[in-house]
């Protein structure tokens, strides 16, 4: 058994980290599209009268009522505060042994998918908890108090620790080397056992 | 994927989500966390002051004239502790190894924690255009990335390997 060392991987990491970092700001408006639209057909799906629709404004997404009027204070999501835990997965993948195995680069984006839907998750629970809470959005009574504490909790448990245990979870789901050894193991090659003629 | 990486994986959430019920469960959290924090807040204005800022501290709350911030859950290193907590109860080893673990990484932990509070309340009062930066991305992905190398090292050293060679 022989051990990586330790500091290649910690510079990949560090490149991981500086492109994620990149990525995750620099995209940060276009994605947050993509979330709202996964997000907004199932926050309107468990709505008596759907009604709520969900606008980008700058990093931030407003949840706007239709049935409310104009002038009601529209609150604003900042969705980055969901989001940052893609550079933490970055940071995760590109440590890797071998960064851009066929096995990394396949597994890779199916990674970001289910994070995708974890962001989408984070989103909707931040909504119903603002919806559940705030008088001025009208919506209070249509909440159970087991729906209004189990929103809270969802999104209290995701912005402080869930979010980002969702990344380390999707990383040992799919990565290449099974963390359960204790090491990782490198194996050097056997020699093939020579067939003898009898 | 094997039936131990499973095992430990559904452990892992389930401890995590347990062990966030806890803390998060007000009489707990009132009790324990927030005295905590205060704690946390306390030695970091002792730091702030050493290095010459003129904090005052309130509870959770560091103040200067230039900037205030408040410690709040998702920023005391508890996060990255119960991430820690739960990494190393899901792994085979003694009982002994994983209460070492779990104090020895906590320890750690908090003492980068401390440069976290330090560090963001000097970027506060003199950056503040790159606070909420650092804030929300830079230290978290720092925190839980600590808290993961402290597991990684730990179960290197600690591994129970006939307990892996049999489930794995």
């Amino acid at each position: 058994m022989r051990r990586d060392p330790i500091w290649p991987r910690a510079l990949k990491g560090l490149a991981g980290f500086a492109i994620g970092f990149a990525l995750w700001w620099g995209a940060t408006p276009q994605y947050n599209e993509l979330v709202r639209r996964g997000a907004e057909p199932i926050v309107r799906l468990f709505e008596v009268t759907p009604a709520t629709t969900l606008r980008l404004k700058g990093r931030e997404v407003l949840i706007v009522k239709a049935d409310l009027p104009r002038g009601t204070k529209r609150p604003g999501i900042p969705l980055y505060d969901l989001t940052f835990n893609v550079v933490l997965l970055m940071v995760l993948f590109a440590a890797d042994r071998a960064t851009f195995s066929n096995r990394n680069v396949v597994v890779f984006p199916l990674a970001l998918l289910l994070l995708y839907c974890g962001h989408v998750f984070g989103l909707i629970a931040w909504i119903n908890h603002i919806l559940a809470t705030d008088v001025a959005q009208g919506r209070v009574a249509e909440f159970s108090a087991f729906s209004r504490a189990f929103w809270y909790k969802a999104i209290y448990f995701y912005r402080t620790v869930g979010g980002l245990a969702l990344a380390v979870g999707i990383w040992w789901l799919l990565r290449p080397q099974p963390l359960l050894g204790g090491t990782e193991e490198v194996s050097t090659p056997q020699p093939r056992p020579r067939r003898t003629k009898r | 994927m094997k039936r131990a990486q499973r095992f430990f994986l559904l452990k892992f959430f389930a401890i995590l989500i347990g062990g966030f019920l806890i803390i998060s469960f007000g009489p707990i959290e009132r009790a324990v966390v927030v005295p905590f924090t205060s704690v946390l807040a306390a030695l970091s204005g002792s730091i702030l002051r050493a290095i010459g800022e003129p904090v005052v501290i309130s509870g959770t709350r560091i103040a200067s004239p230039q900037f205030a911030v408040e410690i709040l859950n998702g920023c005391n290193g508890v996060e990255a502790m119960l991430i820690l907590v739960a990494s190393i109860f899901s792994f085979p080893a003694s009982l002994a190894a994983r209460v070492g673990g779990v104090l020895a990484g906590s320890v750690a932990i908090q003492l980068l924690n401390l440069v976290r509070i330090v560090s963001l309340f000097l970027l506060g009062a003199y950056h503040r255009n790159i606070f909420d930066l650092f804030h929300s991305a830079v230290w978290q992905v720092i925190i839980i990335l600590a808290s993961l190398g402290i597991f990684l090292f730990w179960s290197l050293k600690f591994a129970k390997r006939s307990d892996l060679a049999t489930s794995a």
